[in-house]
């Protein structure tokens, strides 16, 4: 039920975890821990909820942190790696351009999927970095195959809510093309409804800065993107 | 929607014949997904273009 709060309609979504003493914890500090853990449990099922701590949170946790820790090094190490679907025009069934997409190439796991990694990324603030790298790994492939010969494909690059409102994002697309010499026609930055409709005002500026430059921008208003790149 | 504001069409995770034709009938201009291909590595993408019809842009 909404509150009225000087005159606007004001709704609130809470999300509680419980721990019990003494079987979730003997001291404050597990008991607090225990808690947390199942609010985001709580979170994760859609907010407005609340949940119950279970041991099996703990697992959850760990494997979280572990996968924190493993995209600091991953980004580090270079072990992200793109692989490029093929956009085909409907009329002639012809191929104009790809769009790119993130691998985490994990030396334990093997190659992950961005939907396993890129909300824990967003959580941690490495977004940013691996959304800057993509661009810049995008821009300089389509270049080199540009050099070699293939055709002058489009490459299409997912950009997230986060990474197009950082400040400077505008230099960094600046830069991506810089570096390679991708001419700016080549790009196509996929932004998503959410992702323009915050803040009209500051993204206005945004994307008519990178439509100035000559970038493609294309707004994708599917629900299979936001699975792709939740938010 | 998109084509009387004047945006380019483009329909993702394109996976049956049958999408495929519906999305037609629509006139959306630009497909992908695994009915066409899954997302490939940097050298495989080379070896699919050199087998199917491509343009690049003018």
């Amino acid at each position: 039920m909404p509150f009225s709060v000087g005159g606007h309609d004001l709704t609130i979504t809470p999300s509680l975890g419980i721990s019990m003493y003494p079987v979730d914890g003997k001291d404050f500090e597990t008991l607090l821990r225990n808690a947390d853990a199942a609010m985001y449990k709580a979170k994760e099922a859609g907010r407005n909820a609340f949940r119950f701590y279970s041991s099996e949170m703990n697992v959850a946790t760990l494997k979280h942190l572990l996968m924190e820790s493993g995209l600091r090094r991953g980004l580090g190490a270079r072990e992200f790696v793109l692989h490029y679907q093929p956009l085909v025009h409907i009329e002639s069934g012809v191929t104009i351009g790809v769009e790119a997409l993130i691998r985490w190439q994990n030396p334990d796991v093997g190659l992950i999927p961005p939907d396993q990694f890129i909300h824990v990324a967003e959580d941690i603030g490495l977004i940013n970095p691996i959304g800057d790298w993509v661009l810049r790994e995008a821009c300089r492939q389509i270049r080199a195959w540009q050099d070699a010969g293939l055709p002058s494909l489009v490459v299409a690059v997912n950009v997230s809510p986060l990474q197009f409102r950082q400040v400077g994002f505008v230099d960094t697309v600046a830069s991506a093309l810089a570096s390679s010499g991708l001419d700016a026609r080549f790009l196509e930055l996929e932004l998503t409804e959410r992702t323009v409709m915050n803040d009209a005002e500051l993204n206005l500026g945004t994307l008519s800065a990178l439509n100035k430059m000559g970038v493609e921008l294309s707004l994708m208003i599917s629900e299979l993107v936001t699975r792709r790149w939740p938010i | 929607m998109g084509r009387s504001l004047r945006l380019k069409v483009l329909a993702e995770g394109v996976e049956t014949k049958e999408q495929y034709a519906i999305l037609r009938g629509m006139g959306c201009e630009l497909v992908q997904g695994y009915h066409f291909s899954r997302p490939l590595p940097p050298e495989e993408l080379v070896a699919f273009l050199k087998k199917h019809p491509f343009v690049g842009k003018e």
